[in-house]
């Protein structure tokens, strides 16, 4: 009850700091006599809505919640692994990693699909509204966007790491240690504007 | 169970070593994006229309310094492993010998506690910007 009340707080907060931060810029164009201006109608106005709507995806604060819990596992794998003659490692490894990994992996694919699904959305609606065909170079800087800002090289490493740790193989080693340099590689984008 | 890992430690010696030895080429990519984001970040262009971005440059600092100090700090690991004490004994039962097996017994030791700790440090970045970005997305597209 509380953990879901606090999840309501918390929401509630974001969608007020997006209120707050959304209502100044809606676009205004200032005719040439002075004193009286006209407000173009928002593109919240034209959006499709998606046919299903899947409740989480359409949350963002429930990212916050598994990210917590990503980094109260990263801290109980990093005690378990710093403790002095663990020369059995490998069982407390096999013991806590995987739900690390499978907290990690979960939470880059729910943050994958959800901002593929709003960078998806978007364009369609900005696409409606201006009327512009869609075209290859379009679908391609689409696609490359996507692919780039929703981190998806990095959820697909871990999602091909996660069955080879599970499954104790040899080619697991090779993924876990391109795994941070992956991150970095994928971190530093553009980011959107406002 | 003891018997369980050292047959799974004598499989593992033989291909480790080259997986591990492999990939280390992905680092190479990352100096290049860190000194092309800084130019980005630092370009008259760009610092001209909002000033200058000190937090997302403090954040791509942070970032590149952990993975570097993670990457340098196991490769070190690894030469003092497979270079120096290649003729490691072994524990008889517990311990492999050769280099696989002395990687094993250092793996608590405090040089090798640094990688681990810069390892997560650069996981809980990149995903913290991940769940702010998100947010950003999130709330500056409309008709969510």
């Amino acid at each position: 009850m509380a953990f879901w009340s606090v999840h309501c707080l918390i929401l509630r907060f974001l969608c007020r700091v997006s209120n707050a931060n959304s209502s100044p810029s809606s676009i205004v164009v200032t005719s040439s006599t002075p004193g009286t201006s006209q407000s173009l109608p928002s593109l919240s106005s034209c959006t499709f809505r998606p046919l299903v709507r899947i409740r989480a995806l359409h949350n963002p604060a429930a990212t916050l919640w598994t990210n917590i819990v990503n980094i109260g596992m990263g801290i109980l794998v990093l005690y378990e692994t710093s403790q002095p003659a663990s020369a059995t490692w490998a069982i407390l490894l096999l013991r806590y990693s995987i739900p690390w990994i499978s907290v990690a992996v979960s939470l880059n694919a729910i943050l994958t699909l959800m901002i593929v699904l709003r960078l998806f959305l978007g364009s369609r609606n900005v696409r409606a509204v201006t009327g512009s065909p869609s075209q290859i170079s379009g679908l391609y800087v689409a696609v490359a966007t996507m692919f780039i800002e929703s981190c998806a090289l990095y959820t697909v490493n871990s999602l091909v790491l996660l069955g080879l740790w599970v499954t104790n193989s040899d080619v697991a080693g090779a993924f876990i240690i391109i795994l941070s340099e992956i991150q970095v590689c994928d971190s530093p984008r553009l980011r959107p504007p406002g | 169970m003891a018997a369980i890992l050292y047959g799974m430690y004598k499989t593992r010696q033989s291909t480790r070593p080259l997986i591990c030895a492999h990939f280390r080429f992905i680092i190479g990519i990352v100096i290049v994006m860190f000194f092309q984001c800084m130019a980005g970040l630092l370009s008259p262009l760009h610092y001209r229309r909002d000033g200058v971005k000190w937090g997302v440059i403090s954040y791509t600092l942070a970032i590149f310094s952990s993975v570097t100090v993670s990457t340098a700090m196991t490769l070190n690991i690894e030469s003092i492993s497979y270079i120096d004490n290649r003729n490691f004994p072994g524990v008889e039962g517990i311990l492999p010998p050769g280099p696989y097996g002395f990687r094993t017994s250092i793996y608590s030791d405090a040089l090798s506690i640094p990688p681990n700790v810069m390892f997560f440090l650069n996981n809980w970045l990149a995903d913290g910007f991940l769940v702010s970005s998100l947010f950003d997305i999130a709330f500056s597209l409309p008709g969510f």
